[in-house]
């Protein structure tokens, strides 16, 4: 056998952030479940009415049927994201999504059908040994070390995600040359404006040359996602320049819920560790206890071993030193960008942070623990 | 772990991504592009103005129609209401005389409004009056020209 697959298929780790991620899918999945519930209640059931499906017609379920396949999904979302037998649960949910497309196309949207893929992975990977509500008891650090080899499947389908979508766009000569952007800009120029984008910044956008060249910013953007997520080196800028990408579509056009479905899928990008970086501040300063707390509760990915210190020569005159992986001391700017880069919530001022960081090495020790 | 579950893992990744090439590099062959994860694809509108092809006194004309309804008048008299939206409850696809956003590309649209034409026509009840529906779909691709594309749909008697 090969090296590298086999050590990607017996690859253990953490699987705390599967746990998490499984449970923000989820929400995603009850959430789609729901928006069906509405249709079917507003505007009939779509089998009744016009549909183009991609099954035998005589595979559409009648109504009756139907209604009980959405509680079904319900209940299923609820057992994902509570971590109730949530792989099973996973598993049928992405069935479920995937019937449901394949009896009305019209259904059929890149989000959701992303969503359908990554339910289907996920169900293969250990994510029920975190964030499981039902049972917390069973989710000790020990017992979360389980197989990554699905996880890893999981990130090479977002990096897929983006292969598709920018290399259409390369193939395409109006995307290439900014048509579809510009006439983007051009038609939706007045919604900007009433948001109250200065009018010369609108009218910069709807330019041939500025539109051609945001076109090709875009599709260099989702091919150096696609390849650039898989490099240890590349990552954590990928994740970053990803994480603006999609914060600017979210403001800027309606796309459901991929947004937040793509940057719930990168925290499987995340080493599969916790608790690796140590973050001790001083317990009689209170503004070093509040900065605890407040890293505490943002700390989703569990990155942070947060412990009050007794102060020490290296430690005196902070209220907080964070030992990163390497043993190496930041604080001051240094432990800030540290913390941008490991708080979900504060990860897009991370780049900025850690550049203005990067020019001075006050909050740099050389110490090492 | 004995080699035969690395096996099934791996065999289990090139069937997954196996599948996803094969959807994602037929994508253009549909018009919708369904399963290929195009985001964007397309900056493209599309406007739909619907008429009915009627005989009056054994004359054959064409009618407008707004908004998707129009009525007729049965041979006791009585009138008729007929609708568009009775067979198709879809937004985009029932929006007349008005320039929309054609989700998913102009292609997709046009197929969409063409079969939503043809199930309409399907499902409409004779009213002794109508021969058939008329579809003009304007579309612009990308702020380029205007394609202009008629259906017809003839009513079953």
């Amino acid at each position: 056998m090969i090296n590298g697959p086999r050590r990607w298929a017996l690859e253990l780790g953490d699987t705390y952030v599967l746990g998490l991620v499984r449970a923000l899918i989820g929400l995603f999945l009850f959430w789609h479940a729901l928006v069906l519930g509405q249709d079917l209640s507003q505007h009939g059931y779509f089998g009744d009415a016009f549909h183009l499906p991609i099954l035998p017609e005589s595979w559409v379920l009648p109504l009756r049927w139907y209604a009980t396949l959405l509680a079904i999904r319900v209940i299923l979302a609820v057992m994902v994201t509570v971590g109730h037998r949530a792989r099973y649960a996973l598993f049928f949910s992405a069935l479920l999504s995937l019937y449901v497309m394949l009896c009305d196309r019209i259904q059929l949207h890149h989000n959701r059908f992303a969503l359908a893929c990554y339910a289907f992975l996920l169900a293969f990977t250990p994510c029920d040994r975190s964030f499981k509500i039902t049972a917390p008891e069973e989710t000790s650090a020990s017992s979360r070390v389980g197989p990554l080899w699905a996880q890893r499947l999981v990130q090479l389908q977002c990096c897929l995600v983006y292969l598709a979508s920018g290399g259409a766009k390369l193939l395409d000569p109006d995307w290439r040359d900014g048509s579809v952007l510009g006439d983007r800009f051009f038609r939706y120029g007045y919604q900007a404006d009433s948001y109250g984008v200065p009018a010369n910044l609108i009218h910069l956008f709807q330019q041939p040359f500025t539109a051609g060249l945001l076109a090709k910013l875009a599709i260099a953007t989702e091919l150096f996602l696609a390849f650039a997520l898989l490099s240890k080196r590349t990552r954590i800028f990928a994740l970053w320049w990803g994480t603006m990408f999609h914060l600017t579509i979210q403001v800027t056009s309606k796309v459901e819920i991929f947004t937040w479905l793509t940057l719930s899928i990168y925290a499987l990008f995340a080493t599969p560790d916790t608790l690796a970086r140590r973050l001790s501040f001083d317990p009689d300063n209170p503004r070093a206890v509040f900065t605890a707390r407040f890293v505490a509760l943002l700390d989703w990915l569990a990155r942070f071993d947060i412990q009050p210190w007794k102060p020490d020569q290296l430690k005196r005159g902070h209220a907080l030193v964070i030992t990163r992986r390497d043993g190496t001391h930041a604080t001051g700017l240094a432990a800030f960008a540290m913390c941008t880069r490991c708080l979900p919530l504060l990860f897009p001022l991370w780049a900025p942070v850690a550049f203005v960081a990067s020019f001075t090495r006050k909050g740099e020790t050389s110490e090492t623990a | 772990m004995p080699d035969t579950v690395v096996l099934a893992r791996v065999a289990f990744a090139l069937a997954w991504f196996g599948v996803q090439a094969a959807l994602i590099s037929t994508a253009g062959d549909r018009p919708d592009a369904a399963f290929g994860f195009r985001m964007f694809s397309e900056s493209s509108t599309i406007e739909a103005h619907l008429t009915r092809t009627v005989v009056h006194a054994g004359r054959t004309v064409e009618l407008p129609v707004e908004d998707g309804t129009w009525t007729t008048r049965e041979p006791t008299g009585r009138g008729h209401n007929c609708s568009w939206h009775d067979r198709v409850k879809e937004r985009i696809l029932a929006t007349f005389d008005r320039t929309i956003p054609a989700s998913y590309s102009a292609a997709a649209q046009v197929t969409r409004w063409q079969a939503a034409l043809a199930d309409v026509a399907l499902h409409l009840e004779p009213d002794g009056e109508t021969r058939a529906l008329n579809l003009t779909l304007t579309v612009h691709r990308n702020g380029h020209e205007a394609v202009v594309t008629h259906a017809s749909a003839v009513v079953t008697p």
